[in-house]
């Protein structure tokens, strides 16, 4: 019978497969919900209320991956000393700065360059987000991967 | 990777079940082991060789070419 006899095995293999098992049910289940997703808003165009419990679901299958990432600390494995946290800071910030011109460049294209003060100030509050957040990502990811270094490598 | 984890629990007169009861496993992942169907972590490499008096080179160190 199949009970759930693995749980307190302690076993090795059985865990490491159980893990494996649980990983692709995620990913099985996160590809569901996107092609509901896709099907749904992009081919036959329905109402998004239909399809929100599929984004919410998928955005918080992708979002737990990125957020357990950027926490893990293994993003930058080499950055330990504080020269090269600072000079890996500086690079990060020119990063998010391009990414933010890139992006603006996107936004006019798809939207068209604003016609009066208030959608200028909505375009400009809008790269400034998202530069703000692409910058704190990998600001924390870099911080969480320093100090863990600081424990680990021996210079 | 050829290891002799089953060369080395004949040699010891143990079976598959008593020697995965001693490391604390499951039988199929001692057989799964000793047919290089598992890569096992250091820790259960240790214990096994614990279990049967050899050293970690003993059971799984490649054979001179």
């Amino acid at each position: 019978m199949a009970d759930m006899k693995w749980i307190k095995t302690g076993d090795e293999y059985v865990e490491k497969k159980m893990t494996q098992f649980f990983s692709e049910a995620g990913t099985i289940v996160a590809a569901i919900l996107f092609l509901d997703m896709i099907i749904r808003g992009l081919i036959l165009g329905r109402p998004a209320s239909e399809y929100i419990v599929s984004a919410i679901g998928f955005a918080v299958y992708a979002g737990w991956i990125l957020f357990r990432y950027l926490l893990s600390g293994f993003e930058y494995p080499e950055i330990a000393g504080q020269a090269a946290y600072r000079k890996k800071r500086k690079e990060i910030t020119a990063l998010s700065l391009a990414s933010g011109i890139i992006f603006a460049i996107l936004v006019l294209i798809f939207t068209g360059i604003p016609k009066h003060p208030g959608s200028w100030f909505d375009f400009i509050m809008m790269v400034m987000l998202f530069v703000f957040f692409h910058f704190l990502i990998n600001f924390i990811s870099l911080r969480k991967s320093f100090r863990k270094n600081q424990d680990l490598l021996d210079d | 990777m050829v290891n002799r984890v089953k060369l080395a629990r004949v040699e010891k007169s143990l079976t598959q079940a008593q020697l995965a009861e001693r490391v604390n496993v499951t039988r199929q992942t001692i057989g799964l082991i000793e047919k290089n169907k598992y890569n096992p972590t250091l820790h259960l490499c240790l214990a096994i060789a614990k279990a049967l008096d050899k050293t970690l080179d003993d059971l799984f160190w490649e054979e001179e070419a």
